[in-house]
């Protein structure tokens, strides 16, 4: 064999040996899950909670303020 | 009144709970007199659809916001076909327009209406102490609603027996997709026009095929017969409407004779994905003169569209009386509609859809 079909074999063998480790590292890629898109949020954002201790006070009965539902006076409109 | 508005202690360690009252209510929280605790409150803080929600949920808003549960344009765009004029509800003061915004455009639906709270046209105020259903319970919420037909046939507060898939556990959620309440992001001009509306085959798969053990789905084609020709039982159907405004012209009530009944016949609006030639029916109220306390001749096209409509009915048993037998069906004259369950009423185009029961061969 001379030289030159030796190096040409060498190539050959070479490319198919690199064709191979392509395939197979293909066929064992990890298939990327697909994206499913719900009502739920993907991308939460931060909200500063704001104090709200009154609300839940009354709301849950927990400590229920004496003042609910009387009416304000009109010193109390003005500040006086 | 305050009880409907009781929140529960497990409510403020959720994430919603967590970001305090005021971040979605608005108002004072550190106030306690209650006139100064409630200036400025928003007790549905969902009603602007590029509010609070939208901020994290984006997504089902992207959607929603073209819904017909937001949009209504399904009562719209059925008002605007019997009048024939596209404009018939611009102003809201005459015309169509009058009744439209006093009432069917107070008919949507905000996140809040299903995930927190009923429907405020149903009984109002929070379903379990502000938790967030993530699917809504459809006994408060669909129900809410829909109940004086569909979800009322499916529970069986209306009519006779509730349906079969009721009866094993089934909601709203387990035949209709997401995309049915949140929108798929495309404007649909009714219900109908949804791409992904359930259909029986969903599930029932070899109904049509021919090779279906039951002998009855294999002599009966897919353009033939709807599956609530045989499966469904009476529905609730209304009659001759009659809008009433009150006199300072800030509310309307309306009025409308109803019977439960079973008729079949002749499919009205036959569609690709509705070839059906017999469907089960149900008789919309719409007259003529509905509207005349907002104006005269209101719906000029109204002999245009039937009275009597394809029926979806909800109620659905796999054995009924008109599938007992062949003959149940067949030459039964008594459940197809026929000119005598016609009303003067009723609009010209009505009479398309009667149809003779069909002979039995032998």
């Amino acid at each position: 064999m001379t030289k030159k079909k030796t190096k040409v074999l060498y190539q050959t063998g070479l490319l198919i040996l690199v064709a191979i480790i392509v395939l197979i590292g293909m066929g064992c890629q990890k298939k990327a899950p697909r994206q499913v898109v719900t009502a739920r949020f993907t991308d939460p954002i931060y909200l500063e909670p704001q104090v709200s201790d009154k609300c839940i006070a009354c709301h849950t009965k927990t400590h229920p303020i004496n003042k609910l539902a009387t009416r304000v006076s009109a010193t109390a409109e003005t500040g006086g | 009144m305050l009880e409907k508005f009781q929140v529960s202690i497990e409510f403020l360690n959720t994430p919603h709970g967590k970001l305090g009252c005021v971040t979605c209510h608005g108002g004072n929280g550190l106030e306690d007199r209650f006139e100064f605790a409630h200036n400025g409150v928003n007790p549905k803080p969902s009603e602007d659809a590029e509010g609070i929600c939208g901020i994290c949920h984006y997504e089902a808003l992207e959607t929603y916001q073209k819904s017909l549960h937001a949009t209504v344009r399904g009562f719209a765009n059925s008002l605007i076909e019997f009048s024939g004029d596209p404009n018939a509800l611009d102003n809201p003061h005459a015309g169509l327009g009058e009744p439209f915004s006093l009432n069917c455009a107070n008919c949507h639906a905000t996140c809040g209406e299903c995930h927190v709270s009923r429907p405020s046209n149903y009984a109002g105020g929070l379903i379990d102490r502000h938790k967030f259903f993530s699917t809504p319970p459809m006994d408060q919420t669909c129900y809410g609603c829909h109940g004086a037909r569909n979800a009322g046939e499916f529970m069986g507060t209306v009519g006779f027996a509730h349906d079969v898939h009721y009866e094993k556990g089934m909601t709203c959620m387990d035949c209709h997709d997401v995309s049915n309440f949140h929108g798929t992001g495309e404007e649909y001009a009714s219900m109908w026009d949804k791409p992904t509306l359930p259909s029986c085959l969903d599930c029932h798969e070899d109904i049509y095929s021919g090779r279906s053990a039951i002998e009855q789905h294999n002599v009966h084609s897919e353009d033939l017969l709807a599956c609530q020709v045989c499966h469904a039982q009476a529905n609730q159907n209304c009659f001759e409407c009659h809008v009433t405004v009150a006199d300072d012209r800030q509310s309307v009530a309306s009025h409308s004779e109803m019977r439960v009944l079973f008729r079949i016949g002749l499919n009205p609006t036959p569609s690709e994905q509705r070839p059906y030639k017999y469907v089960a029916l149900r008789h919309i109220p719409t007259q003529a003169t509905s509207f005349i306390e907002s104006g005269d001749n209101l719906l000029p096209n109204f002999d245009q569209r039937s009275n009597w409509k394809y029926s979806p009915t909800h109620n659905i048993q796999r054995s009924t009386f008109q599938n007992e037998s062949c003959d149940s069906c067949h030459d039964n004259s008594r459940i197809f509609l026929s000119e005598n369950d016609l009303r003067e009423t009723d609009s010209l185009a009505s009479y398309n859809a009667i149809t003779g029961a069909p002979p039995l061969f032998k």
